[in-house]
């Protein structure tokens, strides 16, 4: 029995955009959980600027086009490219100017939000297409319930937009393999991704091998000359002219010296800097990294159930082809997506893989593989459902019709549900089963978090205790992550943040393995190691709050 | 086999989540800790030492206790000093320094175990973090110039704190150099190389003249054990030259240290000179390295009465 895809309609993508607006309802929703983190404060402050320049286009475009605004403007944040900026900066305009909403932070995080629901809609049409609505469905489901991806799809940041990016991207250069129309929106959408972040910049070498492999099975199984993919690679030629271009429209930045700040930035991500990393008792800090690294993790934070079903999606495709270039029988689909969906699932893993590789960012540098491997997911879902049915409908009848995959469904969805809500507000300090749990993480010696979002967590004591005009020393929190906090309203205006341990009424302690240091001199300059209240999750330390006995208010 | 992939898939399903629901519910509750603080606070003497494990648990049982826990406790580089260990454990985990022995008390609190362990101290004659701020602080010049005293302020703590700072400097140090922010000499807890938390003498190498501290009217005992290292981000890139420390005794050198970047808290241990409990000295501790730049070293030390062979 084979799974099939099927041509995407109307009703569709209405379940498309369902999925997509009750997810991002559910963002909504759960945002003010989630402090704002290191890296999104960076992106507001660049958001912020973008906005004033765009204001000044309306209001006086030759005075933004001249190049002291353009630099006095875009110079912020210009190691990465500015669409996702853009969009943070549009929801930011929007808010100040149409809805003034009593959230700044959300008017920033709505284009990241709206990013992950469009990210759902598109799982799930690329996934029907391949290999049916139920699949396509499940696919999209075990994506949104994915722990580390739900906390992400909140955030001000690039890596729910690349993912889109990367995702429509592959959709249309597999869709222009047989359909020349597509090429156009395949030109836009490496545009697109080109000037979302450097991830994309690997897309036409996935594309080029899978283009490379669909000829060698041609050569091998044969095809209809009418069903052929043909054997000029136009989806390169199309990515090279239309890609760079779109990316420079787009960015501002570099429209002087164009030469020089372009090769700024590359330069910047082939030589990044490292930061630190704890995994498995060590604190990673300088290459070579552990070529174990992203495999482990997606072991210990990807439910096992979604695993088991993507890995059971990649045998039954791999089974099916060993069988066809056994038989040489040609494949139903020429384009091969099996190999497009594998590729496009390990190529970040492997590149995180590689020793030298920065391993900073966590799950979130793979977070590009996931779709394709829910869409395997999904391919095993349904195939475990057809193989089954026969059998169970024969036994109970109520089993026959959609009652067994919906059941089968659910069931299959309730460790990723119970994961992710129990995530929350946590995210990157979550780890599933595969850990043992957020204890057993800690067991391990696995990264507790980053970025200093946690700080919302403890906003609440903050709030009781601290004395009007107190000073916070914020730890890895940022001074606007802080303030960000305050304009939400989860922290009063009065508290003030301050990098000197020494002058703060509190401290914060961010655990993780390096943040050991802090902790200790706190401990020196209060003369005490204990803390006045200490943040848990599942019993694991996340933040400890000190007060200063030398400042008496 | 296939056909009953969905029935397995099921079961891994319904067994992920019964996983899930058995991970969280092992976490000890609240109610549990503070129960587990107060057993341990009943029977606590200022001469033992508290501990958490695992490591990670740590910040939980400082919440609870951390008013018994005197940095010599937190940051030991070993047991000595104490004459009674108690070990508030979870999940099944021994501390890092935990005896062999079988423990004279033990209580379960729900998820929480408390352990007690009577220790042998050992015969400390002289603790020299504890009388760190007696000590005399100079750095030499070289040649026949007179070394340079350090200047010891009692005002604020030094300002920053963060990563890759290393120390803040506590409000009360010997100030070598003014425009240098780690150029003190003061007690303090620094992290090793394992991230741990030493308490120590913070006296960095300052380049290759040394820096030295002068403690007089040392009971000297029969041999002196010193640790020693550097501060996490000074060594861990071990590109640092080697820090040198020389201990003197009345003058004369005794003891030594040289420290490569890699080598962590490291333990030597050397006779005084001294003739048991009687002997006093004078007791100097030098350290220098070809460079001074990220090269903040930190010690602790003490002199004891026995001949050796104990931890």
């Amino acid at each position: 029995m084979s799974i099939a895809g099927v041509r995407t309609g109307r009703r569709d993508h209405l379940l498309g955009a369902a999925l997509c607006v009750g997810y991002i309802a559910l963002l909504v929703a759960t945002a003010g959980d989630i402090g704002m983190s290191r890296d999104e404060s960076m992106y507001v402050r660049a958001a912020d600027q973008y906005a004033r320049w765009l204001q000044l286009l309306v209001d006086e475009p030759s005075a933004a086009l001249q190049r002291g605004n353009i630099d006095r403007y875009w110079k912020a944040n210009r190691e990465h490219p500015p669409l996702a900026k853009l969009m943070f900066a549009a929801g930011h305009l929007y808010d100040a100017h149409v809805s003034a909403s009593d959230t700044p932070s959300l008017a920033y995080r709505a284009g990241g939000m709206l990013c992950a629901g469009l990210l759902l809609w598109l799982i799930y049409v690329f996934g029907a297409q391949l290999y049916g609505r139920g699949a396509g469905l499940m696919a999209a489901l075990l994506y949104a319930l994915l722990p580390r991806p739900f906390y992400h799809a909140h955030l001000t940041c690039f890596d729910v937009p690349i993912t889109l990016a990367i995702v429509f991207c592959v959709y249309a250069y597999y869709r222009s393999l047989l359909r020349q129309r597509w090429l156009a929106m395949l030109g836009l959408a490496f545009g697109l991704a080109l000037a979302t972040k450097h991830n994309s910049w690997v897309l036409p070498g996935i594309f080029l091998i899978h283009f490379a492999w669909v000829h060698v099975m041609q050569v091998r199984t044969g095809h209809d000359a009418a069903a052929r993919v043909g054997r000029n690679p136009r989806f390169l030629w199309v990515m090279l002219l239309a890609g760079p271009p779109i990316l420079l429209a787009l960015w501002p930045w570099v429209w002087n010296d164009t030469a020089a700040r372009l090769g700024w930035y590359i330069a910047f991500h082939m030589k990044h800097d490292y930061y630190n990393m704890a995994y498995l008792g060590q604190n990673h800090f300088w290459p070579p990294f552990p070529v174990s690294f992203p495999w482990v993790m997606t072991w210990m934070t990807v439910p096992l159930t979604t695993l088991a079903l993507a890995l059971i999606g990649v045998g039954i495709e791999g089974r099916q082809m060993l069988d066809r270039l056994r038989s040489r029988t040609p494949a139903a689909d020429p384009r091969q997506p099996a190999v497009l969906l594998l590729g496009c699932m390990l190529a970040p893993l492997v590149m995180i893989s590689l020793p030298s590789t920065p391993i900073f960012g966590g799950t979130k540098h793979w977070m590009t593989g996931y779709p394709f491997l829910c869409i395997f997911g999904g391919l095993a879902f349904m195939s475990a459902v057809d193989w089954a049915r026969p059998r169970l409908a024969a036994a109970a009848s109520v089993l026959r019709g959609p009652v067994l995959p919906v059941a089968a469904g659910a069931v299959l969805l309730l460790p990723s549900a119970l994961e992710t809500a129990h995530s929350h507000p946590f995210g990157l300090s979550h780890y599933g089963v595969g850990a043992g749990g957020v204890p057993g993480s800690a067991d391990l010696g696995m990264n507790r978090q980053f970025w200093g979002f946690t700080t919302r967590s403890v906003t609440d004591y903050l709030a009781e205790h601290a004395p009007p005009g107190a000073r916070i020393y914020i730890c890895d929190t940022t001074g606007g992550a802080f303030r960000m906090l305050q304009r939400d309203g989860w922290l009063p205006d009065h508290l003030r943040p301050t990098g000197h341990i020494g002058n703060a009424d509190f401290a914060l302690v961010h655990h993780e393995h390096h943040f050991a240091e802090v902790d200790h001199q706190i401990w020196s300059t209060y003369g005490s190691v204990r803390p006045v209240h200490v943040l848990t999750y599942d019993g694991v330390p996340i933040v400890s709050v000190y007060r200063n006995p030398r400042i008496k208010r | 086999m296939l056909p009953w992939l969905l029935v397995a898939l099921l079961g891994l399903s319904v067994a992920e989540v019964a996983a899930h629901v058995r991970i969280r519910s092992a976490v000890p509750a609240a109610a549990d800790h503070r129960a587990a603080a107060d057993f341990v606070r009943a029977g606590f003497r200022p001469s033992e030492a508290i501990v958490a494990a695992p490591d990670w648990h740590d910040p939980v049982v400082r919440r609870q206790l951390g008013d018994l826990i005197g940095f010599a406790a937190a940051g030991r580089s070993d047991l000595s000093r104490f004459d009674g260990l108690w070990v508030v454990a979870i999940r099944g985990a021994r501390a890092w320094d935990e005896p062999d022995a079988a423990p004279d008390q033990q209580r379960e609190f729900g998820g929480v175990t408390v352990r007690h362990y009577p220790l042998t101290p050992a015969p400390i004659t002289h603790d020299f973090v504890a009388t760190a701020h007696d000590a005399k602080v100079e750095l030499d010049q070289g040649g026949d110039r007179p070394p340079r005293p350090c200047r010891t302020v009692d005002g604020r703590p030094g300002p920053g704190g963060g990563l890759g700072k290393a120390v803040i400097a506590p409000a009360r140090r010997a100030v070598c150099h003014d425009k240098k922010k780690q150029a003190f000499v003061a007690p303090l807890v620094m992290e090793d190389l394992e991230l741990r938390p030493r308490h120590c003498i913070w006296q960095p190498a300052l380049g290759p003249r040394p820096l030295r501290v002068t403690f007089d009217d040392v009971p000297l005992g029969q041999r002196m054990v010193l640790h020693g290292g550097l501060y996490y981000e000074h060594e861990r890139m071990r590109e640092g030259p080697p820090v040198h420390v020389r201990v003197l005794v009345d003058g004369k050198p005794r003891g030594r240290m040289i420290h490569e970047d890699g080598d962590g808290w490291v333990r030597v241990e050397f006779p005084t000179g001294g003739r048991g409990t009687g002997g006093r000295g004078q007791v100097s501790v030098e350290v220098s390295s070809k460079t001074g730049r990220r090269r903040g070293f930190c010690w602790e030390a003490t002199t004891r009465a026995d001949a050796g062979g104990a931890k």
